[in-house]
């Protein structure tokens, strides 16, 4: 019979040295482990992140706030491909998600549709809609669309609870930025009777 | 919120005594600056009462960078006219290059020069590329209608800067008779935007007073022109049906208010390009080519005396179409149109529909 150090040496192939390696004695000093998730290669984070759902991406994202770098690369992958960040069709804790990161410099559009459903959210998110666009060096159009799909008193004071959020954005603006504001709404398809409601019945 | 407000010009104290108008006021740049370079205004709610100081207050903040301002029709519709008009009188760009105002086309006679907009153009030198279309919904008071045209008059706004107008005649009228603007050598294009469905650019709208009727400020607009004019860009609502009437030989132009713009078109001598823009108003309208207006419009080409190149523009998706001489319907091509027009008018040696070009050599 071979000793191990005889099977060693005429051993050729990866194969049979992996099938070898049970007979090695496990080292008694421990393998160097990585100290944390965000030790991985971007590459390797990046090949993780193209597995994951949207939703899921972002929840990551916002949960790896503390985490800089991690952070950034789940925003940057979350990021790519899209040109326009609609922000109220994003989960309440995207926007956390994407103020944190450095990757939020270089988004350059952003649409902002205050509607019944998505008016409240905003108007709770402010300061960190404003912490985002004051990141936004690269924004170089904003679009705020006023609307809601209901007719009725609602369209009355929905305006006056906007009113602190959209200007809160416009001056978020960085004083650097070459941006284009675009004010919609309500849309032009609207009756009379919408139009005259949106305007609080004047 | 406060608005920090500098001291009045001449005009604004004269403003506010005449107008007892709020507008007169005149809004500083704020210390805290915002970088918005282009701001289109396509809601009322900007204009709301509550939210107005707020609006003022970002142009005051995007001052310095603000190069261009946009108000669509949208902006308009019911909205308050002394907010309007204080919003407008208020503001102030510095390097303001492109101003565009849309509003509401009138339906009843055509749109005037008004006090706030001489307030708004005399403060904005810097203007490039002035569009002035409708009139935004002003509200007049008993005494600047009586004094209006003397104010009009007196206040002609110098836009040293113009490169590119396109306005109703009336507004094109006001502005080049001041001289500095006629004279302007960066002003090379002028566009008539006409407003009127009814029929071509100088079918009239029934009016009482002979200075409101459209073929009176053609007619003066086009005599300004004339003198040194090289190209001239037209804009109307070309291919609306009502356009295929006007010019049909068994049926008469439903208006003929003398004197009849043919008798000046032809002295536009320095004419070479004839431009018709159909994207300002016919959007979402198909622009064709009937079987009476072709020969309507190869008509007015025949006009102008000088002009070789014919450009016409429309949007994208829109089909030129023409049914003549009891051919089929087929899309309208510049090599087929250049063939149509050079019938009539042999020295046409170029036309454009949008990026389709055909040149003599190439028919």
């Amino acid at each position: 019979m071979l000793s191990l150090k005889d099977q060693k040496s005429t051993i050729s192939s990866p194969r049979l040295l992996i099938n070898s390696a049970r007979f090695v004695k496990p080292n008694k000093t421990p393998q160097p482990r990585l100290a944390n998730f965000e030790d991985l290669p971007t590459e390797i984070l990046l090949l993780i992140a193209g597995h994951l759902g949207t939703e899921c991406l972002i929840a990551l994202a916002a949960a790896a706030v503390p985490y800089g770098r991690l952070n950034h690369i789940l925003v940057q992958k979350f990021l790519m491909g899209q040109h326009i960040i609609n922000l109220e069709s994003l989960p309440r804790y995207a926007i956390q998600a994407l103020k944190h990161s450095c990757g939020a410099k270089d988004l350059a559009s952003i649409v902002c549709r205050f509607t019944r459903n998505s008016g409240p959210s905003l108007v709770e998110q402010t300061q960190d809609i404003v912490a985002l666009m004051q990141n936004m060096e690269h924004l170089h159009q904003l679009q705020i669309v006023l609307h809601s799909e209901e007719a009725g008193r609602y369209k009355c004071s929905a305006l006056a609870e906007w009113k602190g959020t959209i200007f809160s954005m416009l001056n978020a603006i960085p004083g650097t930025n070459q941006c284009r504001v675009v004010v919609d709404g309500p849309p032009s398809g609207w009756s009379y009777r919408e139009r005259k409601c949106y305007r609080g019945g004047a | 919120m406060r608005i920090a407000l500098s001291h009045p010009s001449y005009l604004d104290i004269w403003l506010h005594k005449v107008f007892k108008s709020r507008t007169a006021r005149l809004a500083a740049p704020s210390a805290h600056s915002v970088g918005i370079k282009e701001f289109t205004i396509n809601s009322p709610a900007l204009f709301e009462e509550g939210i107005i100081p707020s609006t003022i207050e970002v142009f005051q903040m995007s001052a310095a960078t603000l190069t261009s301002l946009e108000i669509q029709e949208d902006a308009f519709h019911q909205a308050n006219s002394d907010r309007v008009a204080w919003f407008l009188t208020t503001i102030m760009m510095p390097n303001l290059l492109q101003l565009k105002i849309v509003a509401a086309q009138l339906e009843m006679g055509f749109p005037e020069p008004d006090e706030h907009l001489v307030a708004l153009l005399s403060r904005h030198p810097s203007i490039q590329q002035l569009h002035l279309q409708g009139a935004p919904p002003f509200r007049r008071t008993r005494t600047s209608q009586r004094i209006s045209s003397l104010f009009l008059a007196a206040n002609r706004p110098p836009l040293p800067n113009l490169t590119s107008l396109a306005a109703n005649p009336s507004y094109i009228s006001w502005i080049l008779q001041h001289q500095g603007n006629l004279l302007n050598p960066k002003l090379r294009q002028v566009t008539l935007i006409t407003e009127n469905d009814k029929g071509w650019p100088w079918s009239g709208v029934p009016s009482k007073d002979p200075q409101r009727r459209v073929p009176h400020r053609i007619y003066e607009t086009l005599l300004l022109l004339k003198r040194r004019w090289s190209s001239l860009e037209f804009a109307f609502q070309w291919g609306k049906k009502k356009y295929m009437w006007t010019r049909h030989p068994r049926i008469p132009p439903p208006m003929a208010d003398p004197p009849a713009p043919e008798l000046i078109v032809p002295f536009l001598t320095g004419t070479r390009t004839l431009r018709v823009d159909c994207t300002l108003a016919c959007e979402g309208e198909g622009i064709s080519f009937g079987l009476r207006n072709v020969p309507a419009f190869l008509d007015w080409v025949a006009m102008l005396p000088h002009v070789d190149q014919v450009e016409v523009k429309g949007e994208a998706e829109l089909r030129y179409t023409y049914h003549y001489r009891g051919g089929p319907i087929i899309q309208m091509t510049a090599s087929a149109l250049l063939s149509l027009l050079r019938e009539r008018c042999p020295r046409i040696r170029t036309v454009k529909i949008n990026d389709d070009v055909a040149t003599v050599l190439s028919v």
